[in-house]
Order: C-alpha cells, then sequence, then structure tokens
C-alpha cells in the first residue's frame, strides 16, 4: 500500500489527465468525481513498483479509461437516466477552442481515447497499442478515420461559424 | 498541423479543479488510512473464528468436565454424595440430610481424585464424630458406564481396607434416580428398601435421620423375625442384587454382617439343596 503523501503528489501529478479522460466519456461532475475515487484508490492498493514515471503515467491512463467504461456499462447507469441531463444546465465556460473540445467529444467513442492520446498526450502509435491493448494497425485505423471525422466536424463548424 | 495545436491548447484548459482533488484525497484519507481496514477486517475475521472455537471448546470441555458420570453415597449418619466425572475427579457434593449438609458445607473435596476425596472425609475431624463407637460407613458406586463404576469400586474397595466397618455396594443409575427423587442418598434408599421387603413399615423420613448402624441392627432384627416366621421363604433377593462385600475383620457389626450373609447366601442354597 503506497503512503498518503505518495497518493497526494499522484492526485496533483495526474489530476488533469484523468480529468481530461474524465471529460472524453463522462458528461457529469460527480461520476468524475466517481472516477477520480476509483482510480486513486487502485492506483494507493496498487502493490508492484512502477519501472519509471511514464510508465506510472500510462498505468493511471490505462486504469482510468477502465474505470470509466465500467461506469457506463454498469447496470444502473444503462436502466436510468441522471437528473443532469433532464435539467438544461449551463455548458462548459466557453472559451477560443471549446469548438475543437465540442468536436472531439462528439466523436463516436471508441475514436476519443486514440485521438486524445495520440495529439495531446503524444504517444505514439505503438505505445497506444500497448495501452489500450489494441493491434498497431488497430490502432494507425482508428486514428486516420477519427482524424478524418474530426477534420470534417470542424469544417462543419468553421461553415457554421462563418 | 494547426488543428492539432488547437485541441492540445483546447484540453489544456481542462484541468481537475481543487475541489475535487482535494475531496479525492479526502475519500482516500477516510477510507484508507484513517481506518486501515484492510488488514483489520482479516484479523477481525481471524479474531472472531478463534473467539467461536474457543468458545465451543470451552463449552464441550467443561460439559465433559462437569457431568458426573458416577456417583459414590457416603452413609453413617450423615449422607453425602460425591458426583464423579469421567476423569475421575469429584464435581460435586450433596448432603442428603442435616448432618451430610453440615459436611458437603465444610469439606472442599471438590476437584479431588475420588480415592483422595473419600480418605480426606473418612479422615475429618467433624467425620470422627460420626465415626466413633465403630459405626457403619456404607459406600454405594453407581454409574452408567459400567467398567467406570466396577473400576471405582475396585479402588474404593482397595483403598478402604484399612478401614473398619466400611462396606461398599454397586447398584445402576435408575435405582440412583429413585433414590434421588425420594431425597435420600443412595446408600439408605437401598437399605429402606431391603426394610421394605421385610415389611418393617419404616417412613423414608425416619430412615434419612438414622445412623448406617442402627438400620443394619433394623434389617438384621426384621429378617431375624421373618426368618422365625417363615424359615423355607427366600427374603433374600433383594440383599443379592446389591453385592455386599465385607471389607474387615471386625467385631460386632461384621459379625452381624457375616451371619446376615449366612442368612440370605446359604439360606437359598439349602433350598435348592
Amino acid at each position: 500500500m503506497r503512503s498518503e503523501e505518495e497518493a497526494s503528489r499522484a492526485i496533483d501529478l495526474y489530476g488533469d489527465t484523468v480529468k481530461r479522460i474524465c471529460m472524453l466519456h463522462l458528461k457529469n461532475y460527480s461520476d468524475t468525481e466517481d472516477i477520480f475515487q476509483t482510480v486513486f484508490l487502485k492506483y494507493v492498493l496498487h502493490a508492484p513498483v512502477f519501472d519509471s514515471s511514464e510508465h506510472e503515467r500510462a498505468w493511471i491512463i490505462r486504469v482510468t479509461i477502465n474505470a470509466c467504461k465500467d461506469l457506463l456499462k454498469s447496470f444502473f447507469r444503462s436502466r436510468t437516466l441522471p437528473l443532469d441531463s433532464i435539467i438544461e444546465k449551463p455548458g462548459e465556460p466557453d472559451s477560443d477552442y471549446s469548438d475543437v473540445l465540442e468536436a472531439v467529444l462528439s466523436l463516436p467513442p471508441k475514436y476519443k481515447d486514440v485521438v486524445y492520446l495520440y495529439y495531446y498526450e503524444e504517444y505514439s502509435a505503438a505505445e497506444i497499442s500497448r495501452i489500450l491493448h489494441k493491434n498497431v494497425n488497430t490502432v494507425y485505423t482508428l486514428l486516420n478515420r477519427g482524424r478524418q471525422a474530426l477534420k470534417t466536424k470542424l469544417e462543419e463548424v468553421d461553415e457554421h461559424g462563418k | 498541423m494547426e488543428n492539432k495545436e488547437k485541441l492540445k491548447a483546447a484540453f489544456d484548459q481542462v484541468h481537475a479543479g481543487d475541489a475535487l482533488k482535494s475531496n479525492t484525497k479526502n475519500y482516500l484519507f477516510e477510507h484508507v488510512y484513517k481506518k486501515g481496514h484492510v488488514p483489520r477486517t482479516f484479523l477481525r475475521r481471524f479474531a472472531v473464528s478463534a473467539a467461536c472455537s474457543l468458545l465451543v471448546f470451552l463449552a464441550g470441555g467443561s460439559y465433559l468436565f462437569f457431568t458426573p458420570t458416577a456417583f459414590i453415597s457416603v452413609d453413617v449418619n450423615p449422607s453425602l454424595e460425591l458426583g464423579i466425572n469421567r476423569f475421575d475427579r469429584v464435581v460435586s457434593v450433596t448432603g442428603y440430610n442435616e448432618d451430610g449438609q453440615n459436611l458437603a458445607d465444610n469439606l472442599s473435596l471438590k476437584y479431588l481424585n475420588y480415592a483422595e476425596a473419600l480418605k480426606n472425609l473418612l479422615a475429618d475431624e467433624e467425620m470422627e464424630v460420626y465415626l466413633a463407637d465403630n459405626a457403619d460407613v456404607v459406600l454405594t458406586v453407581a454409574g452408567d458406564n459400567e467398567s467406570q463404576s466396577s473400576e471405582i469400586l475396585q479402588n474404593v474397595e482397595s483403598s478402604m481396607s484399612e478401614h473398619e466397618n466400611v462396606y461398599c455396594h454397586s447398584s445402576n443409575t435408575e435405582e440412583l434416580h429413585h433414590a434421588h427423587d425420594a431425597g435420600l442418598s443412595f446408600g439408605k434408599y437401598q437399605s429402606w428398601e431391603i426394610l421394605q421387603d421385610l415389611d418393617a413399615g419404616i417412613s423414608l423420613e425416619e430412615i434419612q435421620d438414622m445412623t448406617m448402624t442402627e438400620i443394619r441392627d433394623l434389617i438384621w432384627k426384621y429378617s431375624q423375625e421373618k426368618f422365625q416366621e417363615n424359615p423355607m421363604s427366600g427374603d433374600s433377593e433383594n440383599m443379592e442384587d446389591s453385592q455386599e462385600c465385607p471389607l474387615d475383620g471386625s467385631q460386632d457389626s461384621s459379625d452381624e454382617e457375616n451371619s446376615l450373609k449366612h442368612l440370605h447366601g446359604h439360606h437359598g442354597q439349602s433350598e435348592d439343596e
């Protein structure tokens, strides 16, 4: 078991990463909080030592993606509707790049992780294939299609904007 | 690619809020560090199971230890009964009349080996008062487990051989229960049954406070009468049921005893002839 200091260091260091992945998959704050608790509880109880900080980061990303998937496919979630989705909420604070963010979020789920890992975390296709436990060629394919989809979305937005 | 820069910038804007971070830290603190619940659940489970098995073990052990499986009834005038458990220890001392009750209260015979307990009992100062004048002592052994009671009987006989006027019997537990229902010790109850057969018309209450010597005299007297009335009838079944074993060659009372035996034992034989 890891010490409290290690846990808070990990939360400070990887909190943003976890939050971004949560944002890709989830839509409300309480679910994000759940994922944070799950991920860092696992981190604290995870016994093996990581080879490097890169290894640790990859482990966190992997665990977060899995936790999100688990949450999304849970029985309770598939049969109920969160209150948030009924009540109209003001969206995220508008920013210069909200259109890009929206475009990524509107991608089909299977492309989101790949696009995020490739463009933001700047992992190579081989690394992504290890993190997601997928074939390298599959990753390339997902990446290409994701990129295409993203491009069309952004062009649409641009046209609308104009 | 321009879009790539935009995308990076967009994601860079996303941060985990301080509230989210501190909530997660609190959660970990509450659920992991404060309780340390992972090792404790294991420890607690172990402790619970250990406590349960200890309880069962103790209950079983104390049942085995505190349940008498055989009884030794000691009758002089005070009537005492010693409950013997399967480990040959005295686990209960019950007095069946006033003198016996006093003795039971004053003597500490519990948890001694029965042979030791009997020795202590007969060597006791208070007991000496009753044992004066060569009073008869009747020891009756009864138990469900035949091998145990016969072993006890043998041991008692051999350890009592130095004492005068000690008579040993053995019997079964059924009669023992009858005796307890009647509120008598077992030795006296047996004597009372014999007296009943001899039509002595003596009540249980009267028997309770008589000394064994007196009772023996009575038996002797009534059987003598009966013998005179009806010399050919066998009135001795009861006496034969309980195997008597005079242990010593002491004079008066054992003469009586011997003659009783002759009376009963040989009488039957002569009948056969």
